[in-house]
């Protein structure tokens, strides 16, 4: 039988990258139990606590961050910034997302273009390179031919969101059961290397 | 006199529960952990030191039977049994234990029996059951000496500080129109129903100085609240009376009948906090209550216990209140369900959560998560990583 589990804390902006956090912890050799679910409603929580984070974890005791680099190009730059070298240790896994956690969801080309509906060939090869992600997303959306999903994601014609009135109920499920994480590593380096931390941790 | 330590088994959902209490405690866990369950061993014991209308055998109907009493994980070892530590510096240095095991009788009605109740002052022993008299009339097991004056000499403060203990979940509507309640009464008045009557008993100069800080606080939500006041109306019946800044003379006036929800639970809450220095229990405040109200209560809790020394328990969901830097995880206790039942640690047990109160975090952020109710979902390498 497996050994003591390890305690994660996990650290995300919303209950869709909360989603991904747990489908990234499934890829763990180890046995793992998230003890403690912080939302952080946002990068801006993340960014004043992420020093905590580092701080707080012990070795049975990780956290696992996940934030989005927003209007930032490069996340080693972010990471400098942030954390700078000389606080960070092992115990504390901060990913930082190019973007926006959707960048990851449409690396999944083949997972998406039947999530919603669409020809593959509409959805971006490189999805690091976009500007918005999630624009880029809810545009897909807008062409879908199944009109439940459409209607999900996309905003009301007359509202000014951003996104579509259920966005992350809509999403979430597509992250647990449809999203092709090692697929969409091939497409993402951020992901690629997040799944290499998480497989790697501990060893 | 205050609980300074809580030992629990088979109570309710909780197979075993070993806590310290300091003089203010908030209670948190997610929705069905027994957060109610735990305050409930202190109306418990209050139940059972009440005496008249009390009792034992009362205590024990009231929740439904010892079944509903004892714990749903026991199996081989079925005594309820409670054990509380008494201190505190302002009774002349006196601490007593007390404690009570329950079982029930095995045959005929199946009464609930003690199977044992003890009593240590000062470290001695002042009360030890069953004693010779329990051996030569068993009858005598179906009542604890704490709900009899002739058997508690020894240890009556102990009865009397059970007996004071004072719970407070303020249902608005009950206020406004006790006329529309149905259960009966029992003795105390855990939903406000008779706050106004309360008021009305209080001497005239404290009522006015309560009311008088419960206007400051509330002046918080309502900055244009004048005075709160305790007033008769024409036919003799008392009200409350909030009078507002108003261009218009006289215009500014509402009695309880037009205050909101928020505003009488407000003032029940606030009020109770200075009534007396009993043990208070308070069940989730936040509900309906002002969110700027919500983040002054500890505080305002903190004062109360300090300088009133009355010491309080309060159960919460809030994040708002839970923010408040001021609370110790010394002073959180976790309630954490299971297969098992619920166990109840202080979150001070836990180091990464010491580490990140002392990063300047608030037990919000650092404890409110461990009871999130997605919680405890065992992850494991079974899991198809694709999902497909």
């Amino acid at each position: 039988m497996p050994a003591t589990p390890v305690f994660f804390s996990i650290v995300f902006e919303d209950s869709l990258s909360e989603a991904v956090i747990e489908r990234l912890l499934k890829l763990s050799p180890m046995e793992i139990s998230i003890v403690r679910r912080i939302n952080g409603r946002g990068s801006g929580y993340i960014r004043s606590r992420i020093r905590s984070f580092f701080s707080a974890a012990v070795h049975q005791e990780p956290f696992l961050v996940l934030m989005d680099s927003d209007k930032e190009d490069c996340a080693l730059h972010l990471l400098d910034k942030l954390v700078p070298p000389g606080k960070r240790n092992r115990k504390c896994l901060f990913r930082i997302v190019i973007r926006e956690i959707e960048s990851w969801l449409l690396a999944d080309t083949r997972g998406i273009s039947q999530f919603l509906g669409i020809s593959e060939a509409m959805i971006s090869r490189r999805p690091e390179t976009l500007a918005d992600p999630k624009d880029h997303l809810i545009q897909l959306a807008r062409r879908s031919k199944k009109k439940d999903i459409a209607d999900a994601l996309v905003p009301a014609p007359g509202t000014s969101v951003v996104v579509g009135p259920e966005y992350n109920q809509t999403l979430v499920p597509f992250v647990r059961n449809i999203w092709d994480i090692n697929s969409a590593a091939k497409r993402s380096e951020s992901l690629r290397r997040a799944v290499e931390a998480i497989i790697t941790f501990g060893t | 006199m205050r609980i300074q330590r809580i030992k629990l088994k088979n109570w309710r959902n909780f197979p075993k529960v070993d806590v310290t209490l300091l003089n203010r405690i908030f209670v948190i866990g997610p929705n069905a952990s027994g957060k109610s369950n735990f305050l409930d061993v202190f109306r418990f014991l209050r139940d059972i030191a009440r005496g008249q209308g009390g009792g034992l055998q009362q205590a024990i109907k009231d929740r439904g039977g010892l079944s509903k009493v004892r714990c749903f994980a026991a199996r081989t070892n079925p005594l309820v049994e409670i054990e509380v530590y008494l201190g505190g510096d302002d009774n002349g240095g006196q601490n007593y234990v007390y404690r009570l095991g329950l079982t029930q009788e095995t045959r005929g009605s199946r009464r609930p029996i003690v199977k044992y109740e003890g009593v240590l002052r000062n470290g001695k022993e002042v009360l030890v059951r069953p004693d010779e008299k329990d051996d030569a009339d068993t009858e005598r097991l179906t009542e604890t000496h704490l709900e009899q004056t002739s058997a508690n000499k020894e240890f009556r403060e102990v009865a009397a500080f059970f007996n004071s203990v004072c719970y407070l979940h303020i249902v608005p509507q009950m206020v406004r129109a006790p006329e529309m309640s149905i259960a009966p009464l029992q003795g105390d008045d855990p939903f406000g129903r008779t706050f106004l009557e309360r008021l009305a008993k209080t001497p005239h100069k404290t009522t006015k100085g309560r009311l008088k800080r419960i206007e400051n606080a509330l002046k918080i939500i309502a900055p244009q609240l004048k005075e709160l006041a305790f007033e008769p109306d024409s036919k003799g019946q008392p009200h409350l009376i909030a009078k507002y800044e108003h261009w218009r003379p006289d215009a500014g006036r509402q009695d309880e009948t037009q205050f909101s929800d928020g505003t009488l639970r407000a003032i029940g809450l606030l009020w109770t906090l200075q009534e007396g220095t009993a043990l208070l229990l308070i069940e989730e405040p936040e509900l309906s209550l002002n969110g700027e109200i919500v983040k002054q209560l500890p505080g305002i809790i903190s004062k109360v216990t300090r300088k009133n020394k009355r010491q309080m328990l309060v159960s919460t969901h809030s994040y708002e209140l839970l923010s408040d830097k001021g609370i110790a995880p010394e002073e959180t206790i976790i309630l954490k369900p299971a297969k098992e039942g619920t166990t109840a640690h202080l979150a001070s047990d836990d180091i990464v959560t010491r580490e990140m109160i002392q990063s300047g975090m608030s037990i919000a952020e650092a404890v409110l998560p461990l009871a999130a109710p997605e919680n405890a979902i065992q992850l494991s390498m079974r899991f198809d990583a694709t999902g497909n």
